[in-house]
């Protein structure tokens, strides 16, 4: 599918050649001389696959395996299935430091090497923990975070910004485009530095939450009956609303905001697996990955030459068919 | 105020003891220093009127809620130097009701009973194969239902599940939060009689919240009954099931009799 993905775009790859480039990657990675070039495989096929595709698919990858987790572990931790990961307000912070820096150098002279590509995602990621940590302490009462808060704090702290960012797009003149741009999210500006950041950052997260999927299943018994089951609720709950927010904090602030991946892919796993969080989570990790794959490799082909937001697609294709899916399940 | 043992049991062992132990919510006493014991192979009831703090005393038991003062020990250890874990292992709770919000199956429900026993970072959860879970499935009667989804159940059902995951925490001691108090005569008997077998073949120490005096009267053998923040009367239950006692415990004229036969005495309002 990656090779698939690499091979379709504004300029048609045959599937060979970027097998080819596969090829030659993998046998120069294993020692042995790389004849891509010899083979007739251009340098230019080369250039795009690797440089232009590859971190292109593979940051729609971790970001569509980092969505899923976060869902289905929100959608587990909150006991809600209407939960996502951008229900407690991560993405409007994301949104928000993401305008301030377009916006910042209409007011300040930055030194050149802090182009738009480098610090929008830094100041999304700031935007999305200051509103994860203004949401956690609103929704913090006496050491515990009760997931009724979680999603009430969420939903105020997120409209409160909402309103800043709509504040700031009235007086965005020109970077408007910029900015509504970014919030409606795409993987245009991929680039391997940012995969090779993500790629450890999402690993460990997953390892984390991972390790928690038996508690996140006697969780879904209640606080009660879980506590009298030996868990450590209200411990274990802050750690993995905590790892599943900075996991989806980092996806945001490389991707924009793109919604729906979280929301329906660990449902559709759920109505698939069963509500077993130790398969639902990898499942919804591989399935996230491989919807955000073919909904950008969509993105960027449907249309020709122009993009089309990747939130778009996911939306546009992923809500009927969800619906196809939720009806056959409940009228069976 | 040590607890006055009942006939014949003075060398049981104490299992769990509580000395001056205060149960509530921040600053609101709703049980005022409690002494009481538990031992294994005892069925000891728990009887009051509504809100007099039956099930604050059982969640302060489990430690759902941490006691205001005092201690409770535990084979001789102080329950609070025990991890949860671990308290999961010897104390074990059905609740009345439980929302389950997934469809989990059954077996994976009873399952998660064997999670305190489990150890090891990826380890926690389930362990279906596991031959505990199976016996208390069989114990239970339900191993039938074992790969239906638990929300497809009706209440009775549902309950057995519950006790049978409870069953498989292999606890030494089980509470009973009202168990039984939304179930059908035959559903609440069928509990009832599955926990007294293990108190009597496995000296399981029980604590049972009652709302319905007739079934405490069958089942317990020694009675709590508490009213406005205190133990007011203990003992074994044919001592402390007089019509005096309980007129005054629920200010009501209650009429004790002893249907011939049955060797349990029961109760009805006399009105």
């Amino acid at each position: 599918m990656i090779i698939g993905a690499a091979a379709v775009g504004a300029a048609r790859l045959p599937l060979s050649s970027v097998w080819q480039v596969f090829a030659d990657l993998f046998s120069g990675v294993s020692g042995s001389v790389a004849m891509g070039s010899v083979d007739g495989v251009g340098s230019a096929a080369r250039m795009i696959v690797l440089d232009v595709r590859l971190p292109r698919i593979m940051s729609a990858l971790l970001v569509g395996s980092a969505l899923g987790v976060a869902g289905a572990v929100f959608q587990g931790l909150l006991l809600n299935s209407l939960a996502d990961p951008f229900t407690i307000g991560v993405s409007a912070g994301a949104a928000f430091g993401a305008t301030i820096a377009i916006l910042l150098p209409t007011y300040l002279v930055l030194p050149a090497f802090l182009s738009d590509a480098a610090i929008v995602p830094g100041f999304a990621f700031v935007g999305a923990l200051f509103s994860l940590s203004l949401v956690y302490y609103i929704a913090r009462n006496r050491g515990r975070v009760m997931p009724e808060s979680m999603i009430l704090a969420g939903v105020i702290v997120a409209s409160f910004l909402s309103a800043l960012i709509s504040f700031c797009q009235s007086i965005a003149g020109e970077k408007l485009a910029a900015v509504v741009f970014w919030i409606m999210g795409g993987f245009s500006g991929a680039m391997w530095s940012q995969v090779l950041l993500l790629l450890p950052y999402c690993l460990v997260c997953m390892l984390i939450l991972q390790a928690h999927a038996g508690d996140l299943n006697i969780m879904a018994m209640g606080d009660t009956t879980a506590l009298q089951l030996g868990v450590e609720v209200y411990k274990i709950r802050r750690r993995l609303l905590m790892v599943a927010a900075l996991m989806t904090a980092a996806a945001v602030s490389v991707s924009g905001v793109i919604g729906f991946v979280g929301l329906v892919v660990p449902h559709i796993n759920r109505i698939l697996l069963g509500p077993d969080h130790r398969r639902l989570l990898p499942a919804s990790a591989l399935l996230g990955g491989l919807v955000l794959v073919a909904a950008d490799t969509l993105a960027r082909t449907a249309a020709g030459a122009t993009e089309i937001p990747v939130g778009v697609v996911t939306a546009l294709l992923g809500a009927p068919f969800f619906c196809i899916i939720f009806k056959k399940k409940f009228h069976q | 105020m040590k607890t006055d043992k009942p006939d014949g049991h003075e060398n049981w062992d104490v299992l769990f003891e509580a000395a001056d132990l205060s149960c509530g919510y921040g600053d609101q006493v709703v049980l005022d220093r409690l002494n009481f014991e538990l031992w294994p192979g005892f069925f000891c009831g728990v009887l009051g009127p509504n809100g007099c703090g039956k099930s604050t005393l059982i969640n302060t038991i489990c430690r759902v809620n941490e006691p205001l003062s005092g201690n409770m020990r535990f084979s001789g250890e102080e329950l609070s130097s025990l991890s949860r874990q671990r308290l999961a292992t010897k104390i074990a709770v059905v609740p009345q009701e439980t929302h389950i919000a997934f469809p989990f199956k059954v077996r994976e429900v009873v399952a998660m009973g064997r999670n305190p026993h489990n150890s090891g970072i990826f380890g926690a959860g389930f362990d279906l194969e596991n031959e505990k879970v199976d016996r208390a499935l069989s114990a239970t009667g339900i191993i039938h239902l074992s790969d239906r989804e638990i929300t497809h159940l009706s209440g009775g059902e549902r309950q057995l599940v519950l006790l049978a995951r409870a069953l498989a925490q292999e606890p030494q001691l089980l509470l009973l939060d009202e168990s039984t108090s939304n179930l059908d005569i035959s559903h609440a008997v069928k509990i009832l009689q599955l926990v007294s077998a293990r108190v009597a073949q496995d000296k399981l120490a029980t604590l049972a919240v009652f709302h319905d005096l007739n079934l405490a009267c069958l089942f317990a053998d020694y009675l709590f009954l508490v009213k406005e923040g205190t133990i007011r009367y203990q003992g074994e239950t044919r001592e402390v099931i007089t019509e005096e006692i309980l007129s005054d415990l629920y200010e009501l004229p209650l009429q004790v009799y002893s249907p011939p036969g049955l060797g349990r005495l029961q109760v009805s309002v006399r009105v």
